[in-house]
């Protein structure tokens, strides 16, 4: 905290390390930070404990019939439903890390290559983070179509008309039909931020490497991957807390059907709340899935944190001092 | 101490663009964040008007607001020409108008009603049925029976249908929507093959249609309520009004005979393949089951009146083929009832002026709004004085008329909750996940959630 309050101040650099900060400057920070601080407090952790009081209300977005106690949360423990979502958002979870990381990660590697074309490349494979979550449910709900769609285009153009089915439409397909569309739209995100973290793994260390003897999937084994290490750290928990709050490709493109079989625990709060004027009782389940992504964030930060310090920044550190 | 200024106004800057993001958006936080009320808001007198003085004095400007949900140009022309007209009338009032799509509406108009009276626009849409109901039961909407008196008898049953409520007029109606059976004459013609008027005559029709190659019917369920429309249908004919009555007041179970028996047919037809494919995975409001019908795919599309402004826009020449006919009566009882849905208006309680509110329905909704709302896009009011040039448009507008009484889109004529339930279950009963049985024990038991247990 004290490094930032001394770049934060306005009158001088560096200079005055290990005095006490006056009580000008606290208030010039605080003048400064307020603006954010507030909009943080009011949005964020205010809306949160309004949640969780708001969870313990009889009420139906309008008219409250008073103190409910404890019966949303044990409604929310009983009820079927919840359990069947958040499964569905532990399968998003795992196959999302499981196929979109590495699929990042090849990616990355490929246009971090000097290969010919890979510029072109770059560009195509971002393009589905261009694109509005919504254009692309829409796109993929139309080549999904059982009866215009591209996919039974070909699939009929090739022979395999058996193949077709009713993609989203069938409880089996649902869910799987929209994780692909969903490591679709997320591997370039991923890949982008991979691909930053490998222009920090320096080309001397490479190149010494090499010069030991080591091929190339030693050299990626033993020098890339554990630099990268930190970097697919944070991916891994934008993509769990991400996958456990999931909500708007299955909105769009099942609306958590058929019969509840793509449900996630997110578009179920939304139904309940929204669309079933059970505010109260979809507070219980926001907070629940506030409290269980909090807990989950925080067990899997503190488990890898072996690997947060590995990384680049250790290296760097000591190599700009030997430098200097 | 210039420095310290500076820095002042720094952070001044700072924070007036960080609520830049805010601005524009209204009454934001302190609707958004409202917080659940005790106690309804001081009750309306007893015909919902306060008894304050009504007289609108031509020196003074006035105010009238109005949330609608016409985002198209065209609806908004309409909207404007009615305006128009309610101002030759009163000069000296502004309507302010909050224009919305369908589904941030109803975000949004659920948000106002829970914030309080004192936030709810004058003139609001809603969609009749049990949500309009709540507004009630919680005072927050006006009774407008003696309001609109001088003008009932400019409008035929209809208009008022979705929105009384123990005999008490709570709104009027636009674009009120029939729902009946399309089918494409051209097919029906190659195949010999005759309006069905009878259920069992329906399933011939089909099978007839099957063995050609064709999908029955076109059906986009991923929305649910496009597969809701048969279901209430068939309740509608094998329960008649004594079912949906008894339903509403919980007289009658939801796992009643007529009940079951209209989710039996449904599977029936469902297991014989008298729909598309994965019909639940099929987009209705992306066009998906539109396009079965124009592209000769499917041969019947169950659907609301809406259906002929979309065709006209969409595939004019397919138009040309289209005919009608209401879904077939199961039973012999003679008692014709017809689901019907659409838009109403009503007048918040809080309305300071609820005669002039009132006027202003009556200008939303006459002859001269519903004549223009025929010619732009094929839907009408109840009002009688009409022409109507298109034999299909004519044919729902009679059908109306001919209406016993008038069955609410299932999803809008029960609490929220328990309308969601009917749109999943019915999902689950086109793909065979639950039985009848079951998807009326499931429905009776959200009954019980949300009304309590039988009376």
């Amino acid at each position: 905290m004290s490094d930032n309050m001394e770049t934060t101040g306005l009158s001088g650099p560096v200079q005055n390390k290990g005095k006490p900060v006056s009580a000008r400057r606290v208030l010039t920070i605080l003048v400064f930070i307020a603006p954010t601080l507030l909009f943080y407090g009011f949005y964020n952790v205010f809306a949160i404990a309004k949640t969780i009081y708001f969870s313990f209300l009889d009420w139906n977005g309008i008219m409250s019939s008073g103190w409910a106690g404890w019966a949303n949360w044990i409604r929310l423990v009983h009820d079927p439903n919840v359990w069947h979502a958040l499964k569905n958002n532990l399968i998003l979870m795992v196959t999302s890390i499981c196929i979109q990381l590495p699929g990042a990660l090849i990616l990355a590697l490929l246009i971090n290559s000097r290969l010919k074309g890979v510029r072109i490349f770059k560009a195509l494979w971002f393009l589905p983070v261009l694109l509005s979550t919504s254009a692309t449910g829409i796109l993929w709900n139309l080549i999904y179509d059982p009866n215009f769609g591209l996919l039974q285009a070909v699939l009929r153009g090739i022979g395999k008309g058996g193949m077709v089915k009713g993609w989203l439409g069938e409880p089996a397909y649902a869910l799987p039909c929209v994780l692909l569309v969903i490591c679709w739209t997320f591997i370039p995100f991923y890949m982008i931020l991979l691909k930053a973290g490998l222009t920090n793994v320096p080309g001397e260390l490479m190149e010494s490497a090499m010069l030991d003897g080591a091929n190339s999937w030693q050299c990626f084994w033993h020098v890339t991957f554990p630099l990268l290490l930190p970097t697919i750290r944070t991916a891994a928990l934008l993509n769990i807390v991400g996958s456990l709050k999931y909500f708007d490709l299955i909105w769009i493109m099942t609306g958590g059907g058929p019969g509840g079989a793509s449900e996630l625990v997110a578009t179920y709060l939304y139904k309940q709340g929204i669309q079933g004027w059970n505010m109260g009782y979809a507070s219980a389940i926001a907070s629940f899935l506030f409290l269980f992504c909090g807990t989950f964030a925080i067990v899997y930060y503190g488990a890898t944190a072996a690997f947060g310090d590995i990384g680049g920044k250790t290296y760097r550190r000591t190599g700009r001092r030997k430098a200097g | 101490m210039r420095k310290r200024l500076a820095a002042m106004v720094m952070a001044a800057v700072l924070a007036g663009s960080s609520m830049m993001g805010c601005a524009g958006s209204g009454n934001p936080a302190s609707t958004a964040a409202g917080e659940p009320q005790e106690t309804a808001p001081a009750a309306a007198g007893p015909d919902g008007s306060q008894e304050a003085d009504s007289g609108v004095k031509s020196d003074v400007t006035y105010t009238l607001s109005f949330w609608h949900g016409a985002t198209d140009d065209v609806r908004q022309q309409m909207y404007d020409n009615a305006i128009s007209r309610f101002n030759k009338a009163y000069p000296n009032v502004t309507v302010e108008q909050t224009r919305l799509d369908s589904d941030a509406y109803k975000t949004k108009i659920k948000t106002v009603m829970g914030a309080g009276a004192a936030d709810i626009p004058d003139v609001f849409m809603n969609w009749g049925g049990d949500v309009l109901k709540s507004y009630i039961e919680y005072g927050l909407v006006a009774d407008i029976t003696d309001l609109i008196a001088p003008y009932k008898d400019e409008y035929y049953d209809f208009e008022f249908g979705i929105s009384t409520f123990d005999d008490r007029i709570y709104g009027m109606g636009i674009g009120i929507a029939p729902s009946v059976v399309f089918y494409n004459t051209e097919i029906f013609k190659d195949l010999n093959l005759d309006v069905p008027e009878t259920w069992e005559e329906l399933d011939t029709v089909c099978d007839t249609l099957k063995q050609a190659g064709y999908v029955p019917f076109a059906l986009g369920n991923k929305n649910k309520w496009p597969g809701l429309l048969e279901y209430t249908m068939l309740g509608v004919n094998l329960g008649g009004q004594e079912m949906s009555k008894g339903l509403t007041d919980r007289t009658m179970s939801f796992d009643n005979e007529y009940f079951i028996e209209a989710g039996r047919r449904l599977a029936d037809f469902s297991k014989k393949g008298y729909y598309p494919d994965g019909t639940n995975g099929i987009d209705h409001n992306a066009g998906g089951s539109r396009m079965l019908f124009y592209n000769e795919v499917a041969a019947m599309f169950i659907m609301t009146n809406g259906f002929l402004s979309n065709c006209v826009a969409e595939d004019a020449e397919f138009y040309e083929k289209v005919g009608t006919f209401p879904y077939p009566a199961c039973t012999d009882s003679g008692e014709v009832g017809i689901v019907a849905g659409g838009n109403v208006f009503s007048i918040s309680s809080q309305c300071e002026y609820p005669e002039m509110a009132a006027d202003f329905l009556y200008y939303l909704t006459n002859a001269d709004f519903s004549q223009d709302y025929i010619e732009a896009g094929n839907c009408f009011t109840g009002a009688k004085d009409v022409r109507i040039e298109d034999p299909l448009v004519q044919e729902q507008f009679d059908n109306l008329i001919k209406a016993d009484w008038t069955q609410n889109f299932y999803d809008q004529q029960f609490v929220a909750e328990l309308g969601e339930a009917f749109k999943d279950y019915t999902q689950a009963l086109y793909g065979g996940t639950m039985t009848p049985e079951e998807v009326a024990a499931g429905l009776e038991r959200v009954a019980v959630d949300c009304y309590g247990a039988l009376k």
